[in-house]
């Protein structure tokens, strides 16, 4: 039977990785996130994963209201991204096999447990799925499994159904007949706006950041499921909803507290982070 | 109001590998702009590239701010501040299609 061994969330604000990624820049805030994204990529080896599930979002790139997918797994042999426009801001690219048994093995188990996902045989990852398979596992020598969840263009599933939706993953992965030992890794957001009348290079509510990943990171499930509704992301700014990421791993996780959490707070943005050992 | 029409003609541009869009709208905009179903409204916003309008019509924040950006041709860090000041009494309308 699958296994999943690890699951880690982080942000992907694209400002972290361009300050990460820039060798002058050796600031103590800058030092010390890279020190953690070290520790992190050693956990996930310790893990020993042979595959790793890649949840994050699209942002209207690949998927648009034309056809919008709440919940979609990429199935094509081959994963690459991201798009153009992302390589001009610095944006860092990544490729990888697609374990493709997997992802059918996803699709199928959803049947069996209240999630009609879709999926893709031909889609490019953005910034939401290469920025933390470049700074947790820069190796690229692990097959990979997309997941895109709709957190850009509402209607947008609710915290709930994303928690349901991790819960579901973790049963259909321990269902699964291949032995593989799975890790989930995830990008989502903190409060953010982007492209509207308050946006800031940085942190658009702190308070939101702190409250919300403490919430998440205790495993207060019901608490999770009541307060972070799709207008209490929108006070805390326009595209604050991808935030919704990391509640589907706290499904995964199936409730439990996370092993660490914590915001590593790097001019000018917030950094989230989320471990669960299993 | 068509805003998903409009959201399309803006979303080509900046999120697409391929450039013939952002090529036929800065040379034959009205040609382009034919390609979607508009209302006036909504192809004279784009036609004078009015941020602000499309903002407020309840256009994805997200892409018209990388649309904007590839028009100017400027790196989006040094576009962000200019592009934002259009905005600021705007306030959030909702971007639901
Ligand atoms: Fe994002």
């Amino acid at each position: 039977m699958a296994k999943l061994v690890e699951i880690i969330g982080i942000g992907h604000n694209p400002l972290m990785h361009l300050r990460l990624t820039n060798s002058g820049d050796q600031s103590p805030e800058v030092v010390k996130l890279r020190e953690r994204f070290g520790e992190l990529q050693q956990r996930l080896t310790d893990a020993r994963p042979d595959v790793l599930l890649c949840i994050g979002n699209d942002h209207l790139n690949t998927l648009f209201m034309d056809n919008m997918p709440a919940f979609l797994v990429g199935k094509s042999p081959h994963a690459e991204g991201p798009w153009d426009w992302e390589l001009d801001l610095g944006l860092p690219s990544y490729e990888a096999p697609v374990d493709v048994s997997l992802a059918k093995g996803i699709v199928s188990g959803g049947f069996n447990h209240s999630v009609d996902f879709a999926f893709s045989d031909e889609f490019k990852i953005d910034h939401a799925h290469t920025i933390p398979l470049k700074h947790l596992r820069p190796q690229m020598d692990l097959p990979i499994v997309p997941i895109f969840c709709n957190v850009m263009a509402p209607p947008i599933p609710t915290a709930r159904r994303f928690y349901q939706v991790g819960e579901a993953l973790r049963d259909i992965i321990e269902e699964l007949p291949a032995d593989s030992r799975v890790a989930a890794v995830c990008s989502g957001h903190l409060s953010v706006e982007i492209g509207g009348a308050r946006s800031t290079m940085g942190a658009c509510d702190p308070e939101f950041d702190y409250w919300s990943v403490d919430m998440v990171g205790r495993g207060d499930v019901e608490a999770v499921c009541r307060e972070l509704t799709f207008e209490r992301f929108w006070q805390s700014g326009n595209y604050t909803a991808g935030f919704l990421t990391f509640v589907m791993l706290l499904g995964l996780a199936r409730g439990i507290p996370a092993s660490l959490y914590d915001i590593m707070p790097m001019g000018p943005a917030n950094n989230p982070f989320f471990v669960w050992d299993l | 109001m068509s805003l998903y029409q409009t959201n399309k003609a803006v979303k080509l541009l900046p999120h697409n590998n391929d450039t013939e869009p952002l090529r036929r709208f800065k040379e034959e905009p009205e040609e382009y702009l034919k390609g979607f179903d508009l209302t006036d409204e909504e192809r004279q916003g784009l036609m004078d590239r009015n941020y602000a309008k499309l903002y407020s019509m309840g256009v994805q924040p997200f892409i018209l701010q990388t649309f904007a950006c590839k028009l100017a041709n400027e790196p989006l860090i040094e576009f962000m501040p200019k592009y934002t000041a259009l905005l600021k009494d705007l306030g959030s309308p909702s971007y639901e299609t």
